[in-house]
């Protein structure tokens, strides 16, 4: 189970988070919905180690836990918006450099597994900048789940996709979830229904709503009603 | 050690990926040869100092041309953020490009060596010249290259990267010129002459493998990476 206490962050006088405190259980798919600006990819950045907090503790299975360490990113994967690639590199090529980055000692094996795990059989020795966005997506997705992290980290996994492309992605990360803890920004409403077991609506740095799918009644209206 | 490996693997080979790699061999090469062997037919002067102050020269803009998307373009692009939240020290990153720059310099520099042999065949040549010659080339490029580290580092544009570190490099290269020393106060030029990487190259173009100079050049390298380390921790 990971925990996030009070965690905060200040860019100079501006607070971008103030106080976050939320759990996740393990083999879940937490939604963390707000609109843009809200600072979800901010906690994003922060539960990855790549941006430091301003306050605040992260724990994992009640054990704190040094989110720049690298023994805690072994333990994740990431999926940045926008899923920067080296588009130079074939699939091959970037899935074993990940590997290899990830200190997995057997790299082609791994970088078959993920490719496959994903759907990336059939392009797996093309170039990257050759790809259709979809499978952009996927190898992004792939590079994240290289070396079998624990936690997902997917920050909005589904923009610019087109109709088909969202519907194969969401189904792959449902099948993840069934072996993983991963968390998920979007501000699609219906994305945040479809995939999330559990919703953290956040406005303006802070936790507006923290409730399981099932539970949330007309999600628009409260999502309205939260952030505006 | 073998993060740092697979970094720099990566980086040198993505130099040949695109024709940036190729141009940049092929435009040092001609523009070596054109300055050198004029200097041997035209000035019938068939020696090595000319070609390795000619590289030293075309460095200054060779490398920023090298160094600019280094740490620029992956924060532009954001594969900054990839690389940063894999399992790697920032450090390893760092020394891995620098390490796959070296690597490209010793290609550039093998790559004149068709050259060196013609002048081997036409003159008499010191060999031990030779050798301190490339060994202070190499160091005073791996100098540049961490220069061209550290401006990387303080932007998200290439094109910013490239002509702060040209700036620098240029300004280095000027230090040790006669015609701007002689114009400045005498205790300038005593700071000029122990801050310029070229005219430290003096040592080695004569012949010299001078512990000090050596010792200077590699500091300026770790000095300038350790540098580059914490501009890109300052803006996390």
């Amino acid at each position: 189970m990971l925990e996030i206490k009070n965690i905060s962050k200040n860019f100079g006088s501006k607070t971008a988070l103030n106080e976050v405190s939320f759990s996740i259980k393990d083999k879940s798919v937490t939604g963390l919905l707000g609109p843009n600006g809200a600072g979800k990819t901010t906690l994003m950045r922060i539960l990855t180690g790549y941006f430091a907090s301003s306050g605040g503790e992260v724990y994992w299975d009640k054990k704190e836990i040094d989110t720049k360490s690298l023994i805690y990113k072994n333990r994740i994967g990431y999926l940045p918006e926008n899923n920067p690639l080296y588009g130079y590199m074939k699939v091959r090529e970037y899935l074993e450099y990940t590997a290899k980055l990830k200190g997995v000692d057997d790299y082609l094996t791994e970088s078959l597994r993920v490719a496959k795990e994903c759907g990336l059989g059939d392009v797996f020795e093309n170039k990257i900048e050759t790809l259709s966005k979809g499978y952009k997506q996927r190898v992004g997705l792939a590079a994240a789940l290289t070396g079998d992290p624990e936690l997902l980290i997917l920050d909005e996994p589904t923009t610019g996709l087109d109709p088909n492309q969202i519907i194969e992605i969401r189904k792959l990360i449902k099948k993840l979830a069934k072996q993983k803890m991963v968390i998920l920004s979007t501000h699609i409403l219906p994305e945040a229904s479809a995939i999330c077991s559990r919703l953290l609506i956040i406005s303006q740095g802070k936790i507006v709503l923290d409730e399981t799918t099932a539970k949330i009644k007309n999600l628009e209206k409260k999502f309205i009603q939260l952030t505006s | 050690m073998k993060k740092v490996l697979t970094v720099a693997t990566k980086e040198f080979q993505g130099y040949f990926y695109n024709p940036i790699g190729y141009v940049f061999l092929g435009i040092m090469l001609m523009l070596t040869c054109w300055v050198f062997w004029g200097d041997v037919f035209v000035a019938g002067n068939a020696d090595i100092k000319p070609l390795l102050q000619t590289l030293g020269y075309l460095f200054s803009i060779f490398i920023p041309a090298i160094t600019m998307g280094w740490i620029a373009d992956e924060k532009r692009s954001g594969t900054w953020e990839v690389m940063m939240t894999n399992p790697v020290d920032m450090v390893m990153i760092l020394w891995g490009k620098m390490l796959a720059g070296m690597g490209f310099l010793v290609v550039g520099l093998l790559l004149t060596m068709p050259t060196l042999l013609s002048l081997l065949y036409l003159g008499k040549m010191d060999l031990g010249v030779v050798f301190s010659g490339y060994v202070g080339l190499f160091l005073m490029g791996s100098a540049y290259l961490s220069i061209g580290l550290w401006v990387s580092s303080l932007t998200r544009h290439p094109a910013v990267a490239f002509i702060g570190t040209t700036i620098l490099l240029v300004l280095n290269s000027l230090m040790s010129q006669e015609i701007v020393l002689s114009k400045i106060p005498y205790f300038v030029v005593g700071i000029f002459e122990k801050l310029s990487l070229n005219d430290k190259m003096t040592t080695f173009y004569n012949g010299e493998l001078g512990l000090n100079t050596f010792v200077y050049l590699v500091s300026v390298v770790i000095l300038f990476t350790w540098l580059a380390q914490k501009a890109n921790e300052k803006n996390n």
